[in-house]
């Protein structure tokens, strides 16, 4: 007998009729004549083999940049901070900066001083920095006068310089401050924000723009490339605001000046100035900022929420910045150099 | 869709592989549990071990011997108590209104003189009587030779046939 005509080997021959009963018994419990439906399948999702080795090593990677992060952030209440003086010769002079204690560098000298972990200090010539305290979260310097240029990578807050009556806060950052002995001064943002504080007042400066301040008193940011003529316009409105009366024709005016003379890249400073005189919303500046940031509207109800102070409202034009305080794990290259 | 392709195709989480892998192997785990357990727990366990085979898929070393793998898992599977319980019912779970109480005790025998059988028999038996697989298909999906096959059900019949005392078959007995 061929395969062929083997009823066991192909069901299609004829059979026999003991096998014929007993095929005909058997085939309602099979597979397919009972129907069974496929179970529902959760995917495995696991790693190729091959990608194991690399899992392994990302993973190592991982808890090596936590701990890595963690040593960055540490620090002892009161230890010393490690400074390099760079005279006019190139020669090179290391000490250590306690908390209390002032650096001052000489008209040929500059200082390189190591802020914690975190960053660092670059103190230019003519310059007299203190330390203030330290400890971890809460690194506090003053410059008394002269310039420094701040590089720091840590949460919001960690770093900060005391600039008479104000203060400097770091929000994960790189940016300039330059004081006078009359207490005035600039500072301005290289990377990142800082927050400039002075009594209840927080003003938040970011990148690219600078501020300008006298004891006690800030300007609105701008940018060190804004023209003359917008410059002396904020100049102008904030005097005109600064006489206590938002609403008045002179306010109105200087408003109109500002956002006739204002760039879209100007546009932080509209915010900045709709932010601290949120009145300022039924000036021309509103409609002005919403072109600068690309925001659909002039829509009343937002405006007359601004108007009054709406923090809602102002936070929605401000999520359109495309980089927020809070991201200051994205300043990275600051801790380089 | 070759079966190396869907085994690949399901690690990646191909639903459609998945489907193919189950539509060519099912009848394989569904003979060798049949063989093993009754029909209702035989069904239980096929989606058991389907199941459990699709979460152990990186387990598998070659992807072209998806079939005798599986075939492992399935002589490995237990019923859970739950599972054990809700089977007692054996053939009259899956006897439906049609069949005639003389055809379910018939196929209860038989089924009974099955499982009596040595291993390789008994599956091979299953796979050709309930499954409704053809001798090359059987050697297909087990991953055995043709030569094996063919041996095992000519001899596994003789045997079933002396089990439920019917004659012989001529063929059957050359085997012997």
């Amino acid at each position: 007998m061929t395969n062929r005509h083997d009823p066991l080997w192909n069901p299609d021959a004829p059979a026999d009729a003991n096998l014929d009963r007993i095929q005909r018994a058997l085939a309602p419990y099979g597979a397919r004549a009972r129907g069974l439906s496929m179970p529902t399948v959760s995917t495995p999702r696991r790693l190729p083999r091959r990608a194991v080795p690399w899992a392994m090593a990302a993973g190592i990677a991982i808890l090596l940049l936590g701990a890595g992060y963690q040593y960055r952030l540490a620090w002892a209440p009161g230890d010393t901070w490690s400074v390099v003086r760079h005279e006019g010769r190139g020669e090179k002079q290391r000490s250590q900066l306690r908390p209390g204690r002032a650096l001052e560098t000489a008209s040929n000298e500059t200082a390189k001083i190591a802020v914690a972990r975190i960053g660092n200090i670059a103190l230019s010539p003519d310059s007299t920095l203190r330390l203030v305290e330290t400890e971890k979260g809460k690194h506090r310097v003053a410059l008394e006068q002269g310039h420094l240029r701040a590089r720091i990578w840590a949460p919001p807050g960690y770093f900060g310089v005391r600039a008479g009556s104000a203060e400097v806060v770091d929000l994960g950052c790189d940016f300039d401050l330059w004081k006078h002995h009359d207490g005035s001064g600039r500072v301005f943002v290289r990377s990142g924000w800082v927050s400039y504080r002075v009594g209840t007042e927080d003003i938040l400066v970011p990148e690219g723009y600078a501020l300008s301040f006298s004891d006690g008193m800030a300007q609105t940011p701008l940018r060190p490339d804004a023209p003359e003529a917008f410059a002396s316009a904020v100049r102008e409105l904030e005097r005109a605001t600064g006489s206590g009366d938002a609403e008045g024709k002179a306010v109105e005016l200087a408003a109109q000046r500002v956002a006739s003379t204002a760039r879209d890249r100007d546009a932080f400073t509209l915010l900045s100035l709709l932010s601290r005189q949120p009145r300022l919303a039924r000036t021309a500046l509103y409609p002005r900022l919403g072109t600068a940031l690309g925001v659909q509207g002039d829509s009343t109800d937002h405006r007359r929420a601004w108007e009054v102070g709406d923090r809602e409202a102002i936070d929605a034009w401000w999520d359109t910045l495309p980089r927020q305080p809070k991201q200051w794990w994205a300043n990275w290259r600051d801790v380089l150099g | 869709m070759d079966v190396v392709r869907c085994v690949r195709e399901a690690r990646r989480g191909s639903q459609r592989a998945f489907a193919s892998l189950y539509n060519r192997f099912s009848p394989l785990v569904h003979g060798i549990l049949l063989g093993r357990f009754p029909p209702v727990m035989a069904d239980d366990l096929t989606q058991e071990c389907f199941a459990t085979a699709f979460m152990r898929l990186n387990q598998l070393q070659e992807d072209g011997k998806f079939g005798a793998w599986i075939a492992v898992i399935a002589r490995r599977m237990r019923p859970s108590p739950e599972v054990g319980r809700a089977s007692d019912q054996d053939l009259d779970g899956v006897r439906d209104g049609a069949t005639a109480p003389e055809e379910v005790a018939e196929a209860d025998r038989i089924l009974r003189a099955i499982t009596s059988l040595p291993e390789a028999y008994r599956e091979t038996l299953m796979l050709r009587l309930a499954e409704g697989m053809s001798g090359p298909e059987i050697a297909a999906v087990t991953g055995l030779t043709p030569q094996s096959v063919r041996v095992n059900l000519h001899r596994g019949m003789a045997k079933l046939r002396a089990a439920l005392g019917l004659v012989q078959s001529p063929v059957e007995n050359q085997h012997d």
